[in-house]
Parts: structure tokens; C-alpha cells; sequence
């Protein structure tokens, strides 16, 4: 069978539906991504399950951390997700940003991309992969724990991270950012 | 021999760490990609019909520099044997300078100076990184394998600019070089070679970037929400010319190619959709007699869909369409000079699975129902009349990067 709408074919047509469908989709699904809450029960679905639980209760408990001396000011949300992309590499004082992530398999991280930023894993691993294998850049350094992230924000200047919310004695602060 | 240093190598340095630091300033990456092929008919990537064939592989290792905040230096070297048309062939994937000219609070812009990767479409810059493409088989009539040495990277400048907004990042890329041609392949796409009902002479002389008029790139991307909404416009414009050798009957030709690529993908916590259509004007001219004038429009489009199981594992499956000349969709102009008519076109189902075992190492399966036989190259397949117009493939991978 074969629709005639002029020169196309039936599948020229569900090609340009489908295009046009993939803006319609994100009134559907925008609530949910950018919702601070992750009490929908899919909404971290990592290998271990076991974690689900800790999650939820420090959802709110990850912040931001740089390194004291990063220029203390308000910054955006679109600056933050360009810091952690690895797509805005120099601080407003025209020093380099050194970016601390833990590995994409590891559940604070997803929390924290999730919460923080909005995105997902996947999302920030696609970004890094192509700026690092077509020369345009690189990834974030990973550390294997919040120990060691707190070392390292406190021992390298210009760097950014996240921790779990308290108060750090050290080189360390929260990031102000809206 | 060489596979096995790589392989080994690979696993050598993935275990230490997903990206090598070696200095706060240098950071080495590298990844080696192993596939197999199977064929029912039709040889893809070496001996594929009817047997396994590993002749599929890629390897690249890079250096990122960055002795000062605002300038980095990048390079990659790339390893590739693809059937007859790459045989272990070792080169430099891309060398540039990257100065950071201006920086503000919601973007920067830039200049690249050196070989740089072709901005087409959402995978042309990464296409031989496993990792970063949706498939092992990369949807043929947008990033296809046959001109695959034409369309990687430029030799030039690149200008690019990225601008944020609260709703999503505007990205800008043109370029301005000269692009590459390493093997005949594209020759062999480009001017009909003898058949069985025009015994013609082959063509022996080679296709070279055309020095004067440097190729044209440009892409402009907007990415939404972090990148759960990318579209994308890409624009190409490249020529080529035709150096005859001896006293061929072909003359000094040219050709030149006009492509448009549109892309959009949603990247949702458990779909992926892709779509995108490739629209390209080509055209053959002074090849003399034996190759008259022609400028047909090829036409390609496909939409891929991905299910995220668990965070690693994933589902996928692809449908798409190519045809060469779009006014000639099953190929009678092609059957006129004795190829078989499904040389003109494919249009081929795939359905896969990816398992990333760890950040550093993937595995992936996948399952090709093609109708067609455009993705053939002539160096895997000489005698087209030998061809088959139904066909599958099946292919597996692994791949381990750090």
C-alpha cells in the first residue's frame, strides 16, 4: 500500500510525523526530569538495589563544592551544567576549571546528576565521549569516593565537585548557584 | 601480530583508570573495537558471506594538551582494518590547535587550526569510537562506509561558538579546509567501472581534493535541556577532481557534492529516539564521452529507537532508506548500464543489544534485515552481477577504552 501525497512515500511522511513528534514529547516528560523529587520508584535504576533506599533519603544531602579559590558569585544553572559537560573550561577570573566527578556507575553520581543538574548519567558520559575522541576537549577526573573528592577540591585550585551537604573544615566551599 | 599489542596494550591501560592523566596538563585516551560479521550473502568488512569474518577493527589512542587555560593541542591516531577497502592502515585521525578566543559568562568561541573532524550529523566526528555510536553498523546512507574517507576530517580551520541559555546551548561550528581521499573506494562509487554489457576500460588515474576550492562545512546545533532535545543542521560542500593517467578515455572531470543533513534526538532517562535525513546533490561533469554529465540526488533517512533495560543494558532497533539517485528509486538507470538494479538503493530493518559491562568495556549484537545493496563496497564485492538483493548480517562487537 502506498499513500500518495505527491512525490513522497509513506515513509517520508512518518519520518517528518516523527520529527515533529520528538518536540511534543518534551511538554510530556519535562515535568519529570527537571522535578527536584526522585519518589517516582523507577527513577534510579541502577545494578544495585540494595543502595535505593540510602538514595532516597539523601536526595537533598549532595551540594556542589569548589575550591575556595573559585570567584565567589552567584552562578547559573546553565553555567553549572556547562562546568560539569566540561564545555565551559575557564572560570570567570580566566582560571581553568578542574572538574571531580565519581564514576557513571556509581549511585551518588547518578543521584547527584539527577537532583543537582537534572540530567542523567548517560546524558554527561555521551557529552565527554565525543569531546574527548574528536579532540574538542576531555572528561572530568574520577575519584572512587567523597574522601576522595574532599581531598582533592581542597588541594587543587580552580576545582569543582560535589559532597554530601555539611560544613567542611578545609579549603573547600559551597557553590552559590541558582 | 599488531591486533594483539593493541588489544593487550588496551587492557593494559584501561585497568589503570578510565582517563590517564599523566600530567595535570596531558591527558591520554585511548580504545581498540573488535567485530565480527556474518553474512547470508554479500561480502560487508572482508569474507562475510556464509562465515564469520574479523576483519572488522579500529584502535585510536589520543593526547589532549593544555599548557594554558584559554589554548589546547589535540591528536589522535587511528588504526583501522574494514575488509579490503582499509587494510591496516595507520593514520593521523586528527592534529589541531584549539585557541579559546573569547570567554563569557553564558558561552565562548573559538578557532581550530589543523585536521579536524567533519561536523555531519550527530556521529560523523566520533564514528570509529564504538563507544559513542548508537550501532556497530553505523546507518549507512548518512555515514556511509564507501565514501568514509572523504567525509572524516578536513584539513583547514574551524570557527566555533557555543552559546548558553537557561533553556538549552546553541552550538556553532563552520569549517574551512581541504578534505581527505585515502583510497579508491570513492573512485570506484564515482564512475561506473566496467560491467558486463559496457566492458568499458577501468579508470586509472585518481580523485583528488580539488587544492582551489577548499570544501565548506557547517553545523548548527541546539541542545535542549542538557541534551534530551538535540537538533541539528549540518551543511557539507566539498568537490573533488579527476586526474586522468596516460591516455584514458577519461577526461580531466570533476565532482561535486552538496549535502544537508537534519537530525533531531530525545534522550529521555530510558528512551532514546533519533531521526535523520540526509538530502545530497552531487554531480559528475567533463568525464568525457564514455561518462556523460549527470548531477542525480541522493536521499537517505532513518529512525532508531533505544530502551535503556537498566542503566548498562540496552535495547535497540533501527529502520532505514538510502537511494543513490532519487528520481531512480529502484534502479532502472543503474540496471541500463548492466549493474544489477539494487546497487541503487537499501532499505534495511536492525535490531541490537548493548551491554556495557563496566565504564571501560562493551559488547554489542545486532541483527541486519537489508533490502538493497548500496552499503556494498567494491573492493569486498568486484563482481556487482554476483550480488544478492535480499540479505542479512549479523554482527557482534567488543570494544575496551580508557
Amino acid at each position: 500500500m502506498r499513500i500518495t501525497a505527491g512525490k513522497y512515500s509513506q515513509w517520508q511522511i512518518l519520518l517528518l510525523l516523527f520529527l515533529l513528534f520528538i518536540p511534543a514529547l518534551s511538554y510530556s516528560t519535562d515535568s519529570l526530569i527537571r522535578s527536584d523529587s526522585i519518589d517516582s520508584s523507577d527513577a534510579i535504576n541502577g545494578s544495585d538495589s540494595i543502595n535505593k533506599s540510602a538514595e532516597k533519603k539523601n536526595t537533598d544531602d549532595i551540594d556542589i563544592y569548589v575550591n575556595s579559590s573559585v570567584p565567589d558569585q552567584q552562578y547559573s544553572l546553565a553555567e553549572v551544567r556547562a562546568i560539569f559537560a566540561m564545555r565551559k573550561t575557564i572560570w570567570p577570573d580566566g582560571t581553568k576549571i578542574k572538574v571531580f566527578v565519581l564514576p557513571d556507575n556509581a549511585s551518588k553520581h547518578r543521584l547527584f546528576t539527577k537532583s543537582r543538574l537534572h540530567m542523567f548519567p548517560h546524558q554527561f558520559r555521551r557529552i565527554w565521549d565525543r569531546l574527548t575522541f574528536s579532540g574538542a576537549g576531555q572528561a572530568p577526573v574520577e575519584v572512587e569516593s567523597f574522601e576522595e573528592m574532599f581531598d582533592r577540591l581542597s588541594n587543587t585550585p580552580g576545582s569543582i565537585g560535589y559532597l554530601k551537604a555539611q560544613h567542611y573544615h578545609g579549603n573547600i566551599r559551597k557553590l552559590n548557584y541558582e | 601480530m599488531n591486533r594483539l599489542y593493541l588489544f593487550l596494550i588496551s587492557i593494559f591501560l584501561s585497568s589503570y583508570a578510565l582517563a590517564y592523566e599523566v600530567t595535570e596538563n596531558l591527558q591520554i585516551h585511548g580504545f581498540f573495537t573488535q567485530s565480527g560479521v556474518y553474512t547470508s550473502d554479500n561480502n560487508m568488512y572482508g569474507n562475510s558471506e556464509d562465515s564469520m569474518t574479523g576483519d572488522l577493527r579500529e584502535a585510536g589512542l589520543n593526547l589532549f594538551y593544555t599548557p594554558l587555560s584559554n589554548l589546547s593541542f589535540s591528536f589522535q591516531g587511528l588504526y583501522r582494518k574494514a575488509g579490503k577497502v582499509d587494510n591496516d592502515s595507520v593514520d593521523v585521525d586528527y592534529a589541531f590547535m584549539d585557541i579559546n578566543l573569547k570567554n563569557y559568562a553564558s558561552g565562548h568561541y573559538g578557532l581550530r587550526l589543523g585536521r579536524i573532524k567533519n561536523p555531519i550529523g550527530l556521529y560523523n566526528e566520533t564514528r570509529d569510537v564504538a563507544f559513542t555510536t548508537p550501532s556497530i553498523i553505523l546507518p549507512q546512507g548518512i555515514y556511509f562506509d564507501r565514501s568514509r574517507s572523504f567525509l572524516l576530517s578536513s584539513d583547514g580551520g574551524q570557527l566555533y561558538w557555543e552559546h548558553l541559555t537557561e533553556n538549552g546551548n546553541f552550538n556553532l561550528k563552520v569549517s574551512y579546509g581541504v578534505t581527505r581521499n585515502d583510497n579508491d573506494e570513492l573512485l570506484k562509487a564515482i564512475i561506473p567501472y566496467p560491467t558486463s554489457k559496457f566492458p568499458l576500460p577501468e579508470p586509472q588515474g585518481e580523485l583528488e581534493p580539488s587544492g582551489t576550492i577548499p570544501s565548506f562545512l557547517t553545523q548548527i546545533s541546539y541542545e535542549q535541556n542538557g541534551g534530551e532535545y538535540i537538533y541539528a543542521l549540518s551543511f557539507a560542500d566539498a568537490e573533488l577532481k579527476y586526474n586522468p593517467k596516460g591516455n584514458e578515455l577519461y577526461q580531466k572531470g570533476h565532482t561535486k557534492f552538496d549535502m544537508y543533513v537534519l537530525s533531531a534526538q530525545y534522550n529521555g532517562e530510558k528512551i532514546t529516539l533519533t531521526g535523520e535525513y540526509k538530502y545530497q546533490e552531487n554531480e559528475f561533469k567533463d568525464f568525457g564521452v564514455l561518462y556523460p554529465d549527470v548531477s542525480p540526488v541522493s536521499e537517505s533517512w532513518y529512525i532508531q529507537a533505544a530502551y535503556r533495560l537498566k542503566y548498562n543494558w540496552q535495547l535497540y532497533g533501527r529502520y532505514d532508506e538510502s537511494y543513490s539517485d532519487k528520481n531512480d528509486r529502484n534502479g532502472s538507470n543503474t540496471k541500463r548500464v548492466g549493474d544489477p538494479a539494487h546497487m541503487a538503493y537499501s532499505k534495511s530493518t536492525m535490531l541490537g543489544v548493548r551491554w556495557d559491562i563496566n565504564t571501560s568495556m562493551m559488547i554489542r549484537a545486532e541483527y541486519h534485515n537489508i533490502d538493497g545493496t548500496s552499503w556494498l563496497t567494491s573492493a569486498d564485492n568486484p563482481d556487482r552481477s554476483h550480488t544478492e538483493r535480499y540479505w542479512d548480517l549479523f554482527a557482534l562487537q567488543f570494544s575496551i577504552r580508557f
